[in-house]
């Protein structure tokens, strides 16, 4: 069998002590920032991204999975136990979550948590088992006309259909291609915006930028806000066994959510924090006593969490085998694998094909290590949670220091996230999402190359690109999204009552 | 009277700036035509769009009122001085000066801060991150160096 023998592959890639030991590290340090309140996964993987830059890609990403998926795991104890998501896909965990801790039945919550991520976790690897190698069969006779066709579906998609202010979304993701520009530009290799700093010739660090946006920011926006702490209730071992009640209850709506956890995060540029408000809403909606739901419901907790994590290993699916980040966490990732010199895309899976497979079990390794680490941990991280967040942000801020400075030994980019946090923060007040911008500055340059390829083929003759049938259909698809969402933004306009 | 939503209205303003500032920019560079584009042409086009994005964001923002959300200076400075007082420190007097800095100065952050529990964990940072950083993963990092 091909395929077993391709899963096998993966796993003997990823699975080494080296790797588990690096991914404990990961899992334990994700859970410890997530856990902070205030900082979500994405600040947390942005902020631990340099100390995964010694080593060998795989073990990086499994390492970085460890990290996301203690950084989520963390950001659920933390909505559960104080209702304070970490980050917009722990938002739904605490319409039922904080209830169940009110009931006294925290310890149930965070178990069921754990069990639905790991469910919802297997459902996506294997579609990706399934999918993957069919997609990049497809994808591998795609030129740069059906390449540029698909990066602008995957931005305008990203940026307008989970926002509620799909504008500000799409100026967002032109600011980071916009940023992407800067250094130097591929073809000519005149360098671009450099402001004639030798450092920006090579563009943008990464990961000042990640840091900056999302962490500095985060940090910035949440040292005030959380200097009171409510009671935290005790969570012992024995308070985690749910009763056969709630094992009854949780089964199906956890398969439910990991089937449309995976359907969303197979579409490119739908992240996971949509996947859950479906899950939520359909379970709602599925349920035969809906008025249960968020007074305590254990279903709402086991759909969105299983359909949460389905969506992200879903999501692997465009971002290993296009190239197309489906999630702002991918396109974290996707940057590491960058500045590691590994290009994901269809030729990685028949050139590469152990780190293909070695990437695709990581996440699922992360998510295994998670069940065996946290359970047991569960008693720290309530204590952690219990330290004063005004101790433990000034260790954060250190960290960063130190973090981006390893990087290349050099104070410029410790600047660098002074610059984005400011600008982070500011975009944050105006109420702009972040996300978008990373998902720009990573496909940008991607689309830049393709865009010139395909006009060099075509003699500059855009009509060119709608005569093949798959730019074709995935720009009028393209073109559709937008003219939908500019017909809601114009209708939405037209209803609001405060224009007098 | 008119309505503005000042949120929206400084949105569009930022969008407006950067999509200015990279299409002006682009003309330092060459254009090139369609079929063979120069640096420059990618900027211009972006540039551009962004500047289309920051009018109709600035248009939407007449109409309705949102407060704007009060910018939080204290502790804004306290977090980006504290990483400036480690990219300055870091290179002139080592680490265990410029995390004892970076502590200290991030804690002014929090409105009761107290000067013994600043001294303190500053301390203990220090001595936590040169024990991790340098002791244990061998960071090229200095831990002492003489400013002079």
């Amino acid at each position: 069998m091909d395929l077993l023998q391709n899963i096998m592959i993966g796993f003997e890639t990823a699975l080494s002590f080296e790797t588990l030991l690096y991914c404990f590290i990961g899992v334990f340090l994700g859970t410890f920032f997530g856990v902070l309140p205030g900082i979500g996964s994405l600040a947390s993987i942005s902020m631990l991204l340099p100390i995964t830059y010694y080593l060998d890609p795989v073990t990086a990403l499994v390492m970085l999975a460890g990290v996301y998926y203690g950084a989520e795991y963390g950001g659920s104890t933390a909505s559960i136990l104080l209702n304070l998501p970490g980050s917009p896909s722990n938002a739904v965990t605490c319409l039922d979550g904080y209830p169940m801790t009110q009931q006294g039945r925290a310890g149930v919550a965070l178990f069921v948590t754990t069990i639905a991520s790991f469910v919802g976790g297997t459902f996506g690897i294997v579609a990706l088992y399934a999918f993957g190698p069919l997609i990049v069969y497809w994808a591998l006779a795609f030129g740069p006309a059906e390449y540029f066709a698909i990066l602008l579906f995957g931005l305008v998609a990203a940026s307008t259909v989970s926002q509620d202010a799909p504008a500000k979304g799409l100026a967002m993701v032109v600011l980071g291609m916009l940023l992407g520009t800067v250094g130097s530009d591929i073809d000519s290799g005149v360098p671009r915006y450099h402001l004639g700093l030798i450092e920006l010739r090579d563009g943008i660090s990464f990961i000042a930028l990640a840091m900056g946006l999302f962490g500095i920011s985060e940090i910035i926006m949440s040292v005030r806000n959380s200097t009171s702490r409510p009671f935290i209730q005790k969570v012992t071992m024995r308070s985690m066994i749910p009763t056969r009640e709630d094992t009854r209850q949780s089964i199906l709506p956890m398969v439910r959510g990991s089937s449309i956890g995976t359907f969303f995060g197979v579409l490119p540029g739908i992240g996971p924090s949509i996947a859950t408000f479906v899950a939520y809403a359909i379970e709602k909606r599925a349920s035969k006593t809906p008025e249960r739901f968020g007074k305590g419901a254990v279903e709402g907790i086991a759909s969105p969490e299983a359909a949460n994590n389905a969506a992200v290993q879903g999501s692997f699916i465009p971002t290993f085998t296009l190239g197309i980040p489906g999630s702002p966490a991918m396109a974290v990732m996707m940057g590491a694998l960058l500045i590691h010199g590994i290009t994901p895309g269809p030729q990685l899976m028949t050139q590469n094909p152990q780190i293909f497979w070695g990437l695709a079990a990581s996440f699922w390794i992360g998510n295994v290590l998670l069940l065996v680490l946290n359970i047991p941990l569960i008693g720290l991280w309530v204590r952690l949670l219990k330290v004063p967040y005004h101790i433990l942000y000034p260790a954060v801020v250190c960290f960063v220091c130190i973090g981006v400075y390893s990087v290349a030994n050099s104070t410029f980019d410790v600047i660098m996230v002074i610059l984005f946090g400011v600008l982070g923060y500011a975009l944050r007040l105006l109420r702009f999402e972040l996300a978008p911008v990373l998902i720009g500055f990573i496909l940008g340059p991607m689309l830049e190359e393709s865009f010139k390829r395909a006009m060099l083929i075509f003699r500059g003759d855009y009509m060119r690109l709608l005569e093949r049938p798959i730019s074709a259909t995935l720009l009028a698809l393209t073109a559709l999204i937008l003219l939908w969402t500019a017909w809601t933004v114009v209708r939405d306009y037209r209803k609001r009552p405060s224009r007098a | 009277m008119l309505r503005i939503n000042r949120t929206e209205l400084l949105g569009g303003l930022v969008v407006l700036f950067f999509g200015l500032y990279f299409f002006i920019g682009a003309h330092d560079y060459r254009m090139g035509t369609a079929a063979r584009m120069g640096p420059g042409y990618v900027p211009y086009v972006l540039g551009m769009i962004q500047c289309g994005l920051g009018l109709v964001i600035t248009l939407g923002a007449f109409g309705s009122s949102e407060p704007l959300r009060r910018l939080e200076w204290r502790e804004m400075l306290a977090v980006t001085g504290a990483l400036l007082a480690f990219a300055l420190l870091l290179p002139r007097m080592g680490l265990i000066a410029a995390i004892s800095a970076t502590t200290a100065v991030s804690m002014l952050g929090n409105r009761d801060w107290k000067v013994l529990t600043i001294l303190l964990c500053a301390a203990v940072m220090s001595l936590l991150c040169w024990l991790v950083f340098i002791v244990l993963l061998g960071l090229p990092m200095q831990a002492f160096r003489s400013p002079f």
